[in-house]
């Protein structure tokens, strides 16, 4: 579904648990988002669906549909960079809506692409939340993120994504 | 009795004739002109075909310096979005030489000369190795490369309000 639709519609990442791929920050976000059984797939933020396959592909593309029909109250620019192994973003968010944004995080996550079916998407370190207390109608603020992460650098992405209080995804966008 | 007292005499003024015309002859030193004509039948050997007891001891002059490569030094990559910036310092290796020129391969395709610091724009993103090669004025040349990953930016969403959705896949070994 994710070559289906493209980067421009649906964006995934792989939280690993209790693999090789499984890092203390896909552990904690694990706990974070309560998961009770894998697979378990969240879209944007909630819409939980466990079990995974191409069984679920009505289920997944009802939900995603749904999504894309809303109205996104921001918009998000981002510019990834290397240099001397630390990976830097420069993250742009605007408010696009026509009222006041509070209490939201800008979240970073890298991934790597394993080449493999079952490993585009790979979760390899999540960078620390950017707290935006306020945004109001039409402002933009900067973040400068950054991760010393070092592996895969070739096919190493970033998926940036402002989340609410809830833990509703407004928008999302990647970086590569 | 008288003849053979004669013939003595003779024969003794004949000899002593001789022997003075040999002595002569081997205490003579010849004219100028005989120096350099009579060549000797085997010729004595000159320097070159006399093996030397030890091997010529080569003494280096002043004018002889050398040859040596330059050298070149690369500073870490600076990335800025897609604009790749890397300063370096390349000195030549052979006294009075100069350094001629710096070639770039950006390694997309495009390529020239620039000298420190050298600025590309890349048309996208990507792990690019970069070759440059330092050319000294006596020929001899360095080369080294360097990667760089250049991002690129992320286009605004196509227009204002449409969401890109995310899904998160928590996946494991349970």
């Amino acid at each position: 579904m994710a070559s289906e639709l493209g980067p421009g519609k649906l964006l995934v990442l792989q939280y690993h648990s209790g693999d090789k791929y499984a890092t203390p920050e896909t552990e904690a976000k694990v706990k974070e988002y309560n998961v009770k059984g894998f697979p378990t797939i969240f879209f944007n933020g909630g819409n939980s669906v466990v079990g995974g396959g191409s069984g679920n592909y009505a289920q997944y593309s009802t939900v995603v549909n749904s999504e894309l029909t809303k109205q996104s109250s921001v918009s998000i620019v981002g510019a990834m960079t290397l240099s001397g192994g630390t990976l830097s973003l420069n993250v742009t968010v605007t408010n696009i809506s026509g009222s006041a944004i509070t209490n939201v995080k800008l979240m970073a996550v890298l991934y790597s692409d394993y080449g493999t079916e079952e490993h585009h998407y790979v979760v390899r370190d999540i960078l620390p939340p950017s707290n935006i207390a306020s945004l109001s109608a039409g402002e933009t603020q900067k973040f400068s993120l950054s991760s010393d992460f070092r592996d895969s650098l070739s096919s190493l992405r970033a998926v940036l994504f402002v989340q609410s209080s809830s833990g509703q995804i407004l928008q999302s966008a990647i970086a590569q | 009795m008288k003849k053979l007292i004669l013939s003595l005499s003779i024969i003794i003024l004949l000899l002593v004739g001789g022997l003075s015309a040999c002595a002569k002859v081997i205490t003579s030193t010849p004219p100028p002109s005989e120096q350099v004509t009579p060549e000797p039948e085997t010729p004595a050997p000159t320097e070159s075909e006399t093996p030397p007891s030890t091997p010529p001891e080569t003494v280096p002059t002043p004018a002889q310096t050398q040859a040596v490569s330059p050298t070149l030094t690369l500073s870490e990559a600076l990335v800025d979005g897609l604009k790749v910036t890397i300063n370096g310092v390349t000195l030549p290796g052979t006294q009075g030489t100069t350094i001629v020129r710096i070639h770039w391969d950006w390694g997309d395709g495009l390529s020239g000369d620039q000298w420190f610091p050298a600025s590309h724009n890349y048309e996208t993103g990507g792990l690019y190795t970069v070759k440059i090669t330092s050319y000294q004025s006596d020929g001899l040349s360095a080369m080294e490369s360097i990667m760089v990953q250049v991002i690129g930016e992320v286009p605004t969403p196509p227009s204002a309000g449409v969401p890109v959705v995310l899904a998160e896949l928590f996946t494991g070994d349970w």
